[in-house]
């Protein structure tokens, strides 16, 4: 109930700051940096509600994003969110290292025939049902690509690939909240790891195909494909170097290990946004 | 991308300098004198940034201002934490009325210094207002650190020590409320038509929005929370706190410096916020003042001219201020005009108010007064034990 209060005062506190900025700065949303620091602390309080209703503390972060975005209550605006994607960048580093750290090779060796039949049947049967299900509508589809069959099929296709994808931020918030561990939490966090790498791939070569489909092109567009191809070893060789040293100065030096924060029990769907260090 | 590579550079190297500044305590006392405020550390970003080798770039730090703003925030709500009631009160008024007496003086004499100064070079007056009377206010700031350093090694105790340390700490108040009006006279946004009225009115702004904030976090702390909690908490009032005063070209400083008083008074839990803090403070501290290094446009011209004059006027007001405000106490008890040498080292606070004025206006006069500031505390630093040790030694 407390949080719920606090929630309130924040939000109304939010729209007293917006009514101020309208008068003094001419402006109709708060300033990002205003925006993110409510928004901070009003995610935070309604993830204790929330979750008081037996949902995820991410389901008030997200609750909360809506409501104060552009599209709702506006007191972050379209060019604030695009300023404040630092936050977002930081936040993806975070979360990518925190899913890698989960991820363990003798698992992977372990299971590797399991994790590749299951992503492979996921991948295939979702991708497969969203593009029988937009072809079933088609006709309410066609509508509004003017009636390009081409176009429709490039569409329906990234849409399906699209539609692979699940969310690793999310599935380590649940996981943490929950306090999960096991081998079923082990798989579920490594498929949807390995989902993510089919869909970068299955996209990429879609949407270099997508000339070809439309009818504007005559060629694949290998461009893009060599771009992957330079993008995904380059990264994991990148990140197996700076992996490599941060275990160095975590097993010899072992000081300020807030700097990494890699600790896997981090609260990321509890009390913290930040990884417990 | 460049802006996030930049910002684990500099969590990187605050959190490794740290290593070298407990590496730095076990050097002999020769090489340890000349460190004793971390002022190697704005060298450090002096190079990194644009005026050497611009490995931290105008574009970056533009980003960076507002996360600026906040570190200038975090260090207004630790300076106003001190100031809760009860412990205030254990300390005689005309302690206080000598600290604040002297630094209003050392802030008139530079003020009435520069001013005639810049008048003789034919600066209009409006002009003088904006760049002197933050001059004034960051000169009438002492730095309590380098003297603590020296009685700690000294071991030196005894009334006059205690009256430095006493001053030290506190004439800060003077100088951050000079500064909150220097910046409200400078602030572009008109309220009222009329600047002095204006002035007031964002003085006024400031207090309110220093204490509404101060309120909400002291809301926010009922709840008996973790650590991360805490830092949840700060992180966002320090954010607020940051980009209202950075979007309405207020002073973060003097803001946030309210909210530390707030709660120093109303929260039963202010020293959460310590223990919250502590493991991140020393890093955070050395990266603020890497970015402030960075920012540093040396005036080299005018700038290093001027740096004999902000010195001097400096002592001048010191001593002046610590002889008028000496006469508050009887015969018998007053503090001898000899400390006024001890008074002479400034550090995490001007710095801090020097890094406030750079992000709210960018502008050339506030690099000159970068230049002299930074160079008088890293003079200071060099001679800060040895006219402390002196002042002690005259004293008794």
């Amino acid at each position: 109930m407390r949080s719920l209060l606090i929630t309130i005062l924040l939000l109304f506190l939010m729209a007293v700051g917006q009514y101020f900025c309208g008068i003094v700065l001419g402006e109709n949303a708060l300033p990002s940096g205003v925006a993110l620091g409510f928004l901070l602390l009003v995610a935070y309080f309604s993830g204790h509600w929330i979750n008081g209703l037996n949902l995820p503390f991410l389901t008030g972060y997200i609750l909360m994003g809506v409501l104060c975005g552009p599209y709702a209550l506006h007191f972050l605006s379209g060019e604030s969110v695009q300023s404040l994607k630092l936050i977002d960048e930081v936040a993806i580093l975070l979360i990518a290292i925190t899913a890698g750290g989960e991820i363990r090779l003798d698992a992977l060796r372990r299971n590797g025939r399991a994790y590749t039949l299951l992503v492979l049947f996921i991948s295939l049967s979702t991708f497969l049902g969203a593009v029988a299900l937009l072809w079933v509508f088609r006709a309410q589809v066609l509508v509004h690509l003017g009636n390009d069959q081409g176009l429709f099929w490039a569409v329906a296709l990234l849409i399906g690939i699209t539609c692979v994808a699940k969310s690793p931020a999310a599935t380590i918030a649940i996981i943490n909240e929950c306090r999960a561990r096991g081998p079923l939490t082990e798989m579920a966090l490594n498929v949807v790891v390995l989902l993510d790498l089919v869909v970068i791939v299955g996209f990429t070569v879609i949407a270099a195909a997508t000339p070809l489909i439309v009818g504007q092109d005559s060629s694949f567009a290998w461009g893009d494909l060599m771009h992957l191809g330079r993008e995904i070893p380059g990264a994991l060789v990148v990140g197996a170097v700076a992996g490599f040293l941060v275990a160095l100065y975590l097993n010899y030096v072992r000081t300020n290990l807030l700097l990494f924060c890699l600790r896997p029990d981090s609260c990321l769907g509890g009390t913290c946004p930040l990884p417990r260090c | 991308m460049k802006t996030v590579l930049a910002i684990l550079l500099l969590l990187g190297a605050g959190f490794l300098a740290e290593e070298f500044v407990r590496y730095k305590r076990r050097l002999p006392i020769g090489f340890k004198a000349v460190l004793y405020t971390f002022s190697e550390f704005l060298l450090v970003g002096l190079f990194l940034g644009p005026s050497f080798l611009n490995v931290l770039t105008e574009e970056i730090l533009a980003e960076m201002r507002p996360f600026i703003a906040i570190g200038v925030g975090w260090v207004g709500i630790l300076f106003g934490l001190q100031f809760d009631w009860a412990r205030v009160r254990r300390f005689a008024p005309r302690l206080y009325g000598l600290s604040f007496l002297q630094a209003f003086i050392a802030a008139g004499v530079v003020f009435a210094g520069f001013t005639l100064v810049s008048w003789i070079l034919g600066a209009q007056w409006a002009g003088i207002l904006v760049w002197v009377l933050p001059l004034a206010a960051i000169a009438s700031i002492t730095a309590p650190t380098a003297i603590s350093v020296v009685f700690m090694e000294d071991r030196i105790r005894g009334e006059n020590a205690e009256i430095l340390r006493f001053v030290a700490s506190v004439d800060g108040i003077i100088g951050l409320f000079l500064f909150c009006i220097a910046v409200a006279f400078q602030n572009p946004y008109s309220l009222s038509g009329y600047i002095i009225l204006d002035a007031l009115l964002w003085v006024f702004l400031s207090i309110l929005f220093g204490v509404l904030l101060g309120a909400l976090f002291c809301i926010l702390l009922q709840r008996r929370g973790s650590r991360e909690e805490i830092l949840i908490y700060t992180a966002g009032i320090l954010i607020i706190a940051g980009s209202i005063s950075y979007s309405l070209k207020i002073s973060p400083l003097f803001v946030a410096f309210i909210i530390g008083i707030i709660l120093a008074n109303f929260s039963h839990r202010s020293e959460v916020i310590y223990k919250a803090l502590s493991p991140v403070e020393k890093p955070a501290f050395i990266v603020f003042l890497i970015l402030v290094g960075a920012l540093w446009k040396i005036q080299w011209g005018i700038g290093l001219a001027l740096i004999p004059l902000f010195l001097g006027l400096r002592a001048t007001g010191k001593a002046l201020g610590i002889v008028v405000s000496r006469e508050l106490f009887p015969k018998a008890e007053r503090p001898s005009s000899w400390l006024a040498l001890g008074l002479l080292s400034q550090g995490g606070l001007a710095l801090t108010m020097v890094a406030n004025l750079t992000i709210l206006h960018p502008v050339s006069v506030f690099s000159l007064i970068q230049t002299l500031v930074i160079f008088s505390i890293i003079l200071n630093e060099f001679i800060t034990p040895t006219l402390t040790r002196l002042a002690l030694q005259k004293a008794s």
